[in-house]
């Protein structure tokens, strides 16, 4: 009982340490945080900080995993209808990367925009979280082949990486307030997504693997991917 | 005369020398962070000597703007770009500087793009303004991909642009922060970003589509006379096929 307490007491205290240096390394960039500013915040010493996050990128690596889990719970989302086509459910997948920026800026910045903070390693939980959601696209991309709206032969780790760069630029518009004068965010975002969407269909990731067969780490496949530049005419 | 020369020479060289120091500082602890005294004082000016050059912080950043707005329109005009290729490869060389730009000058980039502290630029600064001027050019390769038979007819070139650049833009902040996925090649991995968005452009995902109202899209964008219904036919061609 007594234990039931004190861990009660030890995740609340990890919570309020995530979420003071969250906003902190946001207000003022993580590499200008030091730790003993999130303790002073919080009223802590350094040292009982220290008791549960050795060094300040383990609290950058917590907040990583927690913004790529939600991250993934927004592109995994259950609001697709479920009679809805194998491309619609693609786009409702792609979709997610733009309303996890709309929903958490903060988890967004900090994860890909602050240049300051460290990158995370291939085996972080946070990468891990992410790759995770891998045989989930590869379902959708083969419901998508299946009923003939994609081509055979799609490497998933390069398509979710390459739909994912050419949705992070109007999600780092909008967590920027970027946005071209004027627009609707919501409407451009689909229009983006719908801009991905339709170069895929038109087979500009056809037979291109950027990445190792595990979707890890590339080795000769960049050169892959230069002579899979589309050279294919509309239509 | 000769005094009234170097005086001049003289202040250009004291702006320049504040440009550049204010550059890294925003750069470093983040635009709001930054009061303007700390630029002064980095460079040993008292704080009153920096207001007679820029009276306000917003000054600083609104000429850094129009500085890498114009490094950005160097890089889409296509300087790379061999005149008589054909004008999709043109298109690609386009997309291509707006990458470029950000490889090159990735603090420029940083700082009019993804500093959330930085004010957001009005439609009619010079920064803005700078951009629109390369409308005409991004209208003729346009008009002479459809002319090829590469595009229909009928983009709207605001939206065209606009949608085009942000498509292109998470690779540049990708790239400035460090954030490319583990293991690729920057170049290569950037060329298929561009292939992609410009498969999507001739599948005709922006056909009938138009994004950017008429009054911020204006200078430049001749086809912004047959607007008025710019939002709800963006949104109602959002493609549902």
């Amino acid at each position: 009982m007594k234990q039931q307490r004190r861990e009660r007491r030890q995740n609340e205290v990890r919570r309020a340490i995530l979420d003071a240096a969250r906003h902190l390394f946001i207000d003022g960039g993580y590499a200008n945080v030091p730790i003993r500013r999130v303790a002073a915040q919080l009223e802590y010493s350094p040292a009982a900080l220290y008791r549960y996050f050795p060094t300040k990128d383990d609290i950058f690596n917590e907040l990583a995993e927690e913004g790529f889990r939600l991250l993934v719970s927004r592109e995994t989302l259950p609001t697709c209808p479920p009679d809805a086509s194998p491309v619609e459910r693609l786009r409702h997948f792609f979709w997610g990367v733009f309303d996890f920026a709309r929903l958490y800026p903060e988890y967004f910045y900090l994860i890909f925009l602050d240049r300051s903070a460290p990158r995370l390693k291939p085996d972080s939980r946070g990468i891990r979280a992410v790759k995770e959601v891998y045989p989930r696209v590869r379902e959708l991309l083969d419901a998508c082949i299946a009923s003939s709206d994609l081509q055979p032969g799609l490497d998933v780790a390069t398509v979710y990486n390459v739909m994912c760069t050419a949705i992070h630029g109007v999600a780092a518009m909008y967590v920027c307030n970027r946005l071209p004068e004027g627009v609707d965010p919501e409407a451009y975002a689909h229009t983006v997504v719908d801009l991905a969407i339709a170069g895929l269909r038109m087979g500009a990731l056809d037979g291109v693997s950027l990445f190792g067969t595990c979707g890890d780490a590339a080795s000769g496949a960049s050169r892959r991917a230069r002579s899979a530049r589309p050279r294919r005419t509309a239509g | 005369m000769k005094g009234r020369k170097q005086q001049a020479q003289k202040r250009d060289e004291v702006r320049r020398a504040i440009l550049d120091a204010a550059r890294h500082l925003f750069i470093e602890g983040g635009y709001a962070n930054v009061p303007i005294r700390r630029v002064a004082s980095h460079l040993g000016y008292s704080a009153a000597a920096l207001y007679r050059y820029f009276p306000t912080k917003d000054d600083i950043f609104n000429d850094l703007a129009e500085e890498g707005f114009r490094l950005i329109m160097a890089h889409e005009t296509l300087p790379t770009c061999p005149p008589d290729a054909p004008p999709l490869e043109r298109l690609r060389h386009f997309c291509w500087g707006v990458y470029d730009f950000a490889t090159i000058y990735p603090e420029y980039f940083y700082l009019i793009f993804l500093d959330r502290s930085a004010p957001r630029l009005k439609p009619q600064s010079r920064g803005l303004r700078a951009i629109a001027e390369t409308a005409p050019n991004v209208r003729q390769v346009i008009e002479d991909c459809v002319a090829a038979g590469e595009l229909r007819p009928g983009l709207d070139i605001a939206t065209v642009y606009h949608v085009l650049c942000t498509a292109i833009h998470g690779l540049s902040a990708q790239y400035v922060c460090n954030r490319l996925p583990e293991g690729v090649e920057p170049e290569a991995y950037a060329r298929v970003i561009v292939d992609l968005a410009i498969a999507g452009l001739r599948a005709g995902a922006l056909d009938g589509v138009r994004m950017v109202p008429v009054a911020a899209a204006a200078a430049g964008s001749r086809t912004s006379r047959r607007a008025g219904h710019s939002r709800r036919q963006a949104q109602s061609s959002n493609p549902r096929r």
